[in-house]
């Protein structure tokens, strides 16, 4: 009787279990998995094309380009957003809670001036993401796992298509998906190449358990390879490039040609980390390759469409692209207009420009409300194209004046209004390489190589000087030298105050045309000469400070980093010690 | 035929397994019929007391007039001497020795009133249904009197000071949100600390918001591993158990029908004010005094900058943005048991308005039905649903908590435009877009929360042999949200910025069900030793899914929905969908032996397979062993009642998040990107506990309940980077471990024991601390929010310890900073000012006068300094807990009274104004003016740098030195203790002769007075020291990361209430 009840009940039990009991191996619908990517042939093309989204995205965070720009001086923000005020305090600028700029003062960049990259600090200092998982930043982290998580797409999909032969519908589609990735993987290595001091060269071969760092220079001749790979095989297929890969722009095989030639350009000409590496420069390789670039033949921007960060994230251009937030640095507002807006930082604000610059002109924009009055001044005949002034303090002045002029950029802001729909919120075309920064590395390396071409560097700096700036042709003036420093509207140097050469006229064009587009002024800026107005400069007291009785006018304020280390997590995650540029120590690292 | 077994009280017999399990009333020739009443010794009949025999599992429950009767077959009783024992909630049981000679056993019980409930009956984490003093853990109960005085809209609140060990903190004051919970000392680094909560037997994933408290019958709380084995891979944190009301303690027969009203009104205590004077420049003409602009139309500092200028105009903006809010409940149940049946039905309606204008706040309507049937008789059944659904608006971080926090007192901020709207654009220069309008951002931002909740309990039970019991079952939890957040094309900056606008909904459809078998065995071996055993197999599935779409920018005015949405590349409307399964296989077997009725010895051992862990590490094991001994059964201690020590030794686990385990790649754009690396050896933290305690009751009136904890948990569930060159950001992997330590006391007191006065007294009170003993990751900072990431990860640090910077204070830190060469010179070109912060001495009493942070040598010769060292902890000393419950005649007091000694609180909600001037510490117009020598107004700085200063006024830029940027520094790391008086009830129950005269057939009615959050001592600037930032990765565990960080602030509740039964 009681085994016959124990069993009813058992059974009832392993009845109610057996009904119960499903599978434990549950399979992720959410998100896919290396396995199913890779031997997806659409899923492959898309790996290839997301590289190139993940490039943009790193190169365009506000996280890597926002401290960069604002500490070059070519942008400023009194917000410590993505750590800009951070890192573009300057020390001692004289008696900021009175007075504001005094030139005689000592400046410089000390303790605070060099890269945070110690994660023991709990300030916001980090210059990449420690432990925080995503937050505060934008699309793929920062610039340094941006940028290796476009390698690696990169990678994944040229192993699919060379090792594993993954057909991609047809072989033309195959080739055309093999080129962008190449593609990815060369911009990949080039944002590496021009931040940091070291990185990964890194294939779809190679093994990761066995990776070893490549000095910069290593790194950027690997970048420069891969561009050629992509300059041979665009050039060999023909093939025009899915819209969707840029979000609603489309090239043709001898755009993206033109386009790797641009950025081989870009990269071997932005990589000095200061003015005495420009001499290893092979500057008649930078005019050759800029020569076959975006600007030659039929110009174009290489375009892409931003969503407002769902995909597409242009945050750099979401802080400066708005009168309410970032400006522009009152070194570059001076060039644009002298006789309005001083630099630097004067407490009571700058007055309304009139500047000879079509860029600027009266500073006047939209309808005059926009940001509360920030830009009160609706727009009138005189009005820039580029630039808009807003009478707002936008922040306490003693908070730091010096970090803010009263002119933003406006220049992408298709909108003409600040639209919700438009940059300023993240929406809407964005160009990550102009056919104008071509044209300006192009110029310079015509200047630059073992046998200038004067006149064709004219012709390319007029470009814009006339085409967009309305200013007075270059052409005839001396030549000059990087040292002249940058002209202003006025067409006298701001260094001297003498008639400008056709240098000073190439470094303002380069100063007014690259504003936004990414990190681009910080790789300009930190190449050329620190020039000051001081007509006697004195030795630097100490290292990462300056005496000078004057103005900085371009160059990068001694004690500034020129480069990033290797960020700390990736460090510590390999167990090497954190080690940093800038403030008392090295600014770079040695010449590889 | 069935008689009196069909009067079984199945709830109670689940609480009461091993004293009245079952009835069974055989027809029989030889029957026995035991028959009496049990009442209280003032004469009051007991109805719904249980009366039965424990040895055969029979019994029944007493009716309205305390009487009982049952029969048993003689052949079963087989000439033995057993004893029958009454026993009703509340009251000592008492045991009446027979052996059978008759055909009947006549016997009337008398029940003392058990005040400290000693002898109540728990059933978690024990084998079986065990009185308290038999445990060989600690399992605390807060059962229905002590909750339904001031029944807490969140059941978790009800908590509240009424179990030592418990930590509950308000993580929002936003009406319908739920309360955060801790057990003891922290068991993991970044996630939540939330117990398992298990209603009616339903493993509940989905939240307790839902629930109201007055349904509660009983909640019981075991606290770790020690105790909470029994339920594995979930269990690390402790278990909540709750029990809703089944009608089971109604008498048989009887019908009770109550309904409880509140109705009063929530306000907000205190207000945070601002800064009453500013520092510009003003210019008078015809007696109007207006600000100085500059060419640009901004304002200009006054020379000074010291803040002591009245405003032109003062506006009281607090009235216009805060509201005394409604508060309402309505609660109606019915209940009754009758023969084979007792079932319990309830609805409650319940509206609480906050305190912010233009916010409606929450709302919710329940309904809640338990029936318990007894089928056969060896079969009982039970059932249950639940279906509640709310709905709330929210008006959280940012908007308008972040932007009030800037507003100047001279902005009119009830202005309106020709439409109606309120006035948006109200920034002024210099001070930046961080203020907004409250009241144009609750007019405009329409944000909503909606949930439907259902919940279905099934459980039998089949009594197939005297000794041995088959169990079943079943719960199911569904859940549906739906949280809509609209800002309108055109939306207004504060800087005047309009925006395009947005739409975003997202909708969560969770259910999970959980079945479970169990044989319970209850054999006894010779007189002394009484087993009880248990072998069980649970099976939990659960799914999520989320579906949502955001539209980043609207077309359309005043249209709510997607239609609205602007449709073009540039601005795609963006769906996603998340689909989760988790499945969890469990077995587990557990035995407790009673030996000689003074020593416990329990062990279990629990086998658990999850989806969640790696796919390579599938199960894990877990396993207890306790004991204990009742050192007074042994022991005649003077004064002593019992006294029992006890140890118990238990591990349990927390399980990973659905995607840990799983390679992952995000499709962005279109694009897969790699994100998460795989983990098929990720297996769940594993927790190790040792409880050692004592309980002891003395005089009878007094028990002193003591607990030491320490628990280990390994294997710590954390995301961890990898090399950016794999192209993922981490994976999930077992990286940490982390001790915690706790010790708590409880002491229950009845003061007063009478039959016209009561008065018992509950204290607790417990410390916990925590420490990370292995990272095998490298050390971190975290906070709840990116800002705030001032929380130190490292090996051998104590959790919650906060980082930052010092201000120097003192003359060592001065000393130490020199020798650090943080600050040049020597001591005597610094000076201590008046607010006790050394500042240069060359620019005391100036403008530039600033306070100094403090370097901090890291290595002997101080060679190596940082400014960065430990400022706070935010780990109070203590915690508190005063309950009281108290009787005189018809009146009744209840409060709750709660206590933390200690522990900081950042004050992020402080700190951020300070950049725009806004913290009352910058009006400097209270400090007498400075006057010249001659006794005229100071002159310009140029002639006397120091006059306006002498008297102590500060510049602002003295104050907004401590801004710093938003990091962390000394001067906002606030003390937390706080006292509060988080609930009082004074009721009174009306005269049986006047309810006599009321229409109906009421048998009770009592009017009462109800508060909550009553009052509250505190030095804490913010507008509440319980509190502890939401966002961000760490704010998953608001007790180690604790920020104030512009939350929706907890609010006072005053309410009327009364009460009618019938």
């Amino acid at each position: 009787m009681n085994s016959k009840r124990i069993g009813q009940g058992m059974a009832a039990v392993a009845l109610v279990a057996s009904a119960a009991c499903h599978s434990l191996d549950i399979q992720n619908p959410n998100q896919p998995d290396n396995k199913r990517i890779l031997s997806d042939p659409d899923a492959v093309e898309a790996v290839a094309a997301g590289a190139i989204r993940t490039w943009f995205n790193a190169y365009e965070t506000n996280r890597g380009a926002g401290p960069l720009t604002t500490a070059a001086r070519t942008m400023s923000a009194s917000w410590n957003n993505d750590h800009m005020r951070f890192y573009s305090s300057v020390d001692n600028p004289g008696n900021a809670a009175t007075t504001g700029y005094t030139p005689t003062a000592t400046w410089y960049r000390s303790n605070e001036g060099y890269w945070a990259n110690d994660p023991t600090r709990p300030e916001r200092v980090e210059i990449e993401s420690f432990w925080v998982g995503s937050e505060d930043e934008c699309c793929v982290g920062n610039a340094w796992p941006g940028f290796f998580a476009g390698l690696s797409s990169a990678n994944d999909a040229l192993g699919a298509i060379r090792n594993n032969k993954i057909v991609i519908r047809s072989a033309g589609d195959t080739k055309r998906a093999e080129v962008i990735a190449e593609l990815g993987r060369g911009l990949a290595l080039m944002g590496i190449a021009l931040n940091y001091d070291k990185g990964y060269i890194i294939d779809e071969n190679t093994d990761l358990s066995k990776l070893e760092y490549s000095d910069r220079k290593t790194m950027r001749n690997a970048a420069v390879d891969a561009l050629k790979q992509v300059i041979t095989d665009a050039g060999a297929n023909s093939f025009t490039t899915d819209a969707k890969w840029t979000n609603g722009r489309s090239y043709s095989s001898a755009q993206i040609k033109q386009l790797a030639a641009t950025l081989a350009a870009m990269t071997m000409a932005y990589y000095p980390r200061d003015a005495t590496e420009m001499a290893a420069v092979p500057w008649d390789s930078v005019a050759s390759f800029a020569s076959q670039g975006i600007s030659s033949g039929t110009r174009f921007d290489f375009e892409l469409v931003a969503d407002g960060c769902a995909a597409w994230c242009p945050d750099h251009l979401v802080w400066f692209d708005e009168i309410g937030t970032g400006r522009i640095n009152t070194r570059v507002a001076h060039l644009l207009d002298p006789a309005t807006q001083a630099d630097p930082w004067p407490l009571s604000g700058n007055p309304q420009p009139h500047s000879a610059d079509a860029r600027l002109g009266d500073g006047t924009y939209g309808d005059g409300t926009l940001s509360g009055g920030s830009a009160a001044l609706a727009k009138d005949a005189g009005g820039g194209t580029d630039f808009a002034w807003g009478p707002a303090a936008i922040y306490r002045p003693d908070r730091g004046s010096y970090h803010q002029s009263n002119i933003a950029m406006i220049k992408f802001d298709r909108t003409g209004t600040e639209a919700g729909t438009g940059i300023a919120y993240g929406f809407g075309p964005v160009i990550a390489i102009s056919s104008a920064q071509s044209d300006l590395i192009w110029a310079e390396a015509l200047l630059r190589k073992s046998s200038p071409d004067v006149a064709k560097a004219t012709q390319l700096v007029n470009l814009t000087r006339v085409g967009r700036g309305k200013l007075p042709a270059a052409g005839g003036e001396a030549v000059g030298a990087d040292t002249d420093g940058p002209c202003m509207s006025t067409n006298v140097s701001y260094r001297t105050g003498a008639a400008c050469s056709l240098w000073a006229k190439l470094l303002y064009e380069k100063e007014i045309e690259i504003l936004g587009l990414g990190p681009s002024p910080f790789y300009e800026q930190r190449r050329l000469p620190f020039i000051t107005t001081c007509t006697a400069p004195v030795a630097l007291p100490a290292p990462g400070s300056v005496t000078c009785n004057g103005k900085h006018v371009a160059g990068l304020l001694p004690g500034t980093p020129r480069e990033m280390p290797v960020p700390a997590k990736e460090l510590q995650v390999k167990g090497e010690a954190l080690y940093t540029f800038g403030g008392a120590g090295a600014a770079k690292s040695p010449v590889p | 035929m069935l008689g009196s077994w069909l009067r079984l009280t199945f709830p109670k017999r689940a609480a009461l397994t091993a004293l009245v399990a079952f009835v069974a009333n055989v027809a029989s020739a030889q029957n026995v019929v035991f028959s009496g009443k049990v009442s209280t010794e003032g004469g009051q009949p007991l109805a719904g007391a249980n009366v039965g025999i424990t040895e055969i599992g029979v019994g029944t429950v007493a009716a309205a007039d305390g009487k009982y009767s049952f029969t048993v077959d003689q052949a079963r009783l087989r000439g033995r001497t057993l004893n029958v024992t009454a026993r009703f909630i509340g009251y000592k049981p008492k045991r009446l020795p027979v052996t059978i000679s008759g055909n009947r056993v006549d016997h009337d019980f008398v029940l003392e009133r058990d005040v400290l409930n000693l002898e109540e009956v728990v059933v978690t984490g024990t084998s079986a249904a065990t009185e308290q003093k038999k445990t060989a853990f600690t399992v605390n109960v807060v059962d229905n009197t002590q909750i339904k005085e001031a029944p807490a809209v969140s059941p978790l609140a009800s908590l509240e000071g009424k179990v030592p060990g418990a930590q509950i903190i308000t993580q929002s004051g936003q009406p319908g949100g739920e309360p955060a919970i801790r057990l003891r000392s922290a068991t993991s680094l970044t996630g939540r600390t939330d117990p398992l909560i298990i209603v009616d037997g339903v493993i509940t994933n989905l939240g307790m918001a839902d629930l109201n408290s007055e349904d509660i019958e009983r909640v019981e709380v075991v606290k770790g591993a020690a105790a909470s084995s029994l339920y594995g891979s979930n269990a690390a944190n402790g278990v909540v158990q709750i029990f809703t009301k089944r009608g089971a303690n109604i008498a048989e027969g009887q019908t009770i029908f109550s309904t409880r009203h509140e109705y009063g009104r929530n306000d907000l205590p205190n207000v945070v004010p601002g800064n009453q004077h500013h520092n510009y420049q003003v210019s008078t003409d015809g007696g109007k005094v207006s600000y100085l602009l500059n060419d640009n139309g901004d304002r200009q500092d006054a020379p000074d900058k010291i803040a002591d200028r009245p405003y032109p105009i003062y506006y009281n903006q607090f009235d216009l943005i805060f509201k005394p809010g409604d508060f309402l409940t309505d609660y109606v149940s019915a209940g009754q048991r009758r023969g084979s049946t007792n079932f319990n039905v309830s609805f409650q309606n319940t509206h609480e308005s906050g305190v912010v204008k233009q916010l409606s706040g929450f709302q919710r309507e329940n309904f809640r039905i338990n029936v318990d049937q007894a089928l056969t008789e060896k079969i009982d059944l039970g059932v249950g649903a639940f279906y509640g659904r709310s709905t709330a608006d929210q008006g959280e971080f940012v908007f308008p908590w972040f932007g009030l926090r800037f507003l100047e007192p001279d902005i009119k901020i009830d202005s309106t435009d020709a439409k109606g709207n309120y006035i948006a654009a109200i920034n002024r220069p210099p001070l930046s877009g961080n203020v907004s309008n409250p009241l144009y951002v609750t007019q405009q931002d329409k944000n909503s929360n909606d949930r439907d909740r259902f919940t279905g309990t099934f459980k039998g039970s089949y009594r197939m042999l005297n000794w041995l019991t088959a169990d079943a079952n079943v719960g199911y939890d569904v859940a549906n949200q739906t949280a809509k957040a609209f800002s309108p094309l055109g939306f207004t900056s504060s800087s005047g910025i309009k925006s395009s606008g947005s739409l975003s909904e997202q909708t969560d459809n969770d259910r999970s069900y959980n079945v479970g078998a169990t044989l319970t065995s209850v054999r006894e071996f010779g007189s002394s030793i009484r087993n009880t055993s248990k072998v069980a197999w649970t099976y939990e599935d659960q799914t999520n899914q989320f579906v949502g779409a955001t539209a980043p920018s609207l077309s359309v005015v005043q249209v709510t929905e997607f239609s609205a949405a602007a449709q073009s590349a540039d601005n795609p409307v963006v769906p996603r969908s998340i689909t989760q399964q988790i499945r969890a296989n469990n077995y587990f077997a557990v035995t407790t032996f009673d030996i000689k009725d003074r020593y416990i010895l329990d062990g279990l051992i629990r086998r658990d397979q999850s989806s969640l862990f790696g796919a390579d590490s599938r199960s894990a094991t877990y396993h207890r062993v306790s004991g204990a001994y009742r050192l007074s059964q042994d022991m005649k201690l003077p004064g002593v009642d019992e006294l029992k020590l006890r140890a118990s030794y238990g591990t349990a686990g927390l399980r990973p998040p659905f995607e840990a385990q799983y390679e992952t790649y995000a499709l962005v754009g279109g694009n897969p990107e790699k994100v998460t690396l795989g983990n098929r050896e990720l297996k769940p933290a594993f927790s190790k506990e040792t409880e050692l305690g004592f309980n002891l009751n003395f005089h009878q009136n007094y028990s002193l309940e003591y607990t030491y904890s320490a628990r280990t948990t390994s294997d710590q569930i954390m995301q961890v980077p990898l090399s950016s060159a794999t192209g993922y950001k981490f994976q999930w992997q077992n990286a940490a471990t982390l001790d915690g330590h706790t010790h708590e006391v409880a002491l229950g007191a009845v003061l007063l024991s009478k039959a016209d006065y009561f008065w018992r007294l509950n204290l607790t009170a417990d410390r916990s601390r925590g420490s990370v003993t292995d990272l095998k990751v490298p050390a971190f900072f975290i906070g709840p929010d990116a800002n705030t990431a001032m929380f130190h990860i490292g090996k051998g640090e104590q959790l919650g310890t906060i980082y930052g910077v010092s201000w120097i204070r003192t003359q060592a830190q001065l000393d130490e900073t020199l020798k650090a060469k943080g600050q040049p010179g020597t001591a005597a070109d610094y000076v201590l000012n008046e607010e006790g912060f050394y500042v240069s001495k060359d620019t005391y009493h100036t403008v530039d006068e600033k306070p100094l942070k403090a370097s901090h040598c890291t290595n002997a010769d101080c060679s190596e300094a940082s400014i960065n060292q430990i400022i706070g902890d935010v780990n109070p000393d203590f915690n508190f807990g005063l309950s009281s419950n108290a009787q005189w005649k018809s009146f009744t007091f209840s409060g709750v009274l709660t206590w933390v000694k200690g522990g900081n609180i950042y004050n992020m909600t402080r700190q951020w104004p300070f950049n725009e001037l806004r913290d009352t510490v910058i009006d400097q117009s209270h400090k007498p003016a400075a006057l010249a020598a001659n006794g005229g107004p100071c002159p310009a700085l140029t002639v006397d740098p120091h006059c306006p200063y002498n008297t102590g006024k500060k510049p602002t830029t003295y104050y907004s030195t401590f801004y710093d940027g938003i990091n962390p520094n000394d001067y906002f790391v606030e003390n937390g203790t706080f006292l509060r008086i988080r609930e009082l009830a004074v009721n009174w129950q009306l005269p049986q002769k006047w309810i006599d005269k009321l229409p109906g057939n009421f048998h009770t009615a009592r009017f009462g007075v109800v508060g909550r959050n009553l009052w509250t001592h505190t030095k804490y600037n913010g507008y509440n020291p319980d509190v502890s930032g939401v966002t961000g990765s760490g704010g998953g565990n608001p007790f180690v990361y604790r920020v104030d960080y512009f939350q929706y602030p907890a609010f006072r509740t005053f309410t009327g209430m009364f009460e009618l039964g019938f």
